[in-house]
């Protein structure tokens, strides 16, 4: 299953969908500790999120919300945007219709990014620029 | 206590969490989650019913991941959709605690927003 696959699932309404999310999860190095039979809480998910943006040049935009849908019933539609912080080039938009599957997919899509070695290391911008500097 | 003073409680101290969870249990649709932390897609569903019900609705969540070394800072931004004037900003440390202060200041101010028609 591409990421791309997995970023198109219902993982609010539909229960398999749910579980595959899950499983893509548990396949991320730091979220691995989580059993089978629990979800990874969203704490987690979070926290990885903020330790891939604090590394990599790679960081999600603001998150926004609509609740006028009909076809989500009781749930909003969230949205976010995600790009990298050394060119500011758009990587691509995770879009659900909660929270946790926001989060989820948010994690997701970022650490593909980063493992498809197109994201550089923060530290690596300074060095650029210091080497920019040098050059001037 | 006012929802401006719950609004301003930091939740990385355990009382102000719990202080968070017995208001949130005082709203009628999370009463039935008394003995245990408020599950998040509960309160994502008062907040998604109050804003359909009411004038009001969270345009964004901005995080700010480089700001604070001990985690992200969640904005969450409220506005009346009558007149799109910004009625409260929200901010928390957890995605979570900023959806449990929006549903709080939302439920609050229900009787001062107009209704949907």
């Amino acid at each position: 299953m591409t990421t791309d696959q997995i970023l198109l699932l219902d993982g609010t309404h539909d229960e398999n969908s749910k579980k595959t999310i899950q499983k893509v999860l548990r396949k991320i190095g730091p979220l691995s500790r989580y059993s089978d039979e629990e979800f990874v809480p969203i704490e987690a998910l979070e926290k990885m999120v903020t330790v891939i943006t604090k590394k990599y040049a790679i960081q999600p935009q603001w998150i926004a919300c609509t609740y006028d849908s009909d076809i989500s019933g009781v749930y909003g539609n969230y949205s976010c945007g995600v790009k990298t912080s050394d060119t500011h080039a758009w990587l691509g938009t995770v879009m659900t219709c909660s929270i946790y599957e926001l989060m989820a997919k948010l994690v997701i899509f970022m650490y593909a990014q980063v493992k498809s070695g197109n994201i550089i290391l923060r530290t690596e911008i300074k060095r650029k620029e210091a080497r920019k500097g040098e050059d001037e | 206590m006012k929802t401006s003073e719950i609004l301003n409680l930091d939740c990385r101290q355990q009382d102000n969490c719990q202080i968070i969870q017995k208001v949130l249990c005082r709203i009628k649709p999370l009463s039935s989650s008394e003995n245990e932390d408020v599950p998040l897609n509960k309160i994502e569903k008062l907040v998604t019913l109050l804003s359909k019900k009411y004038d009001m609705s969270i345009k964004d969540f901005v995080p700010d991941v480089r700001s604070n070394s001990s985690g992200t800072i969640w904005r969450a931004t409220i506005m009346n959709d009558t007149d799109f004037k910004t009625l409260q900003a929200v901010h928390g440390l957890s995605l979570y605690e900023v959806f449990a202060k929006t549903a709080i200041y939302m439920y609050s101010m229900r009787e001062k927003v107009r209704e949907r028609r």
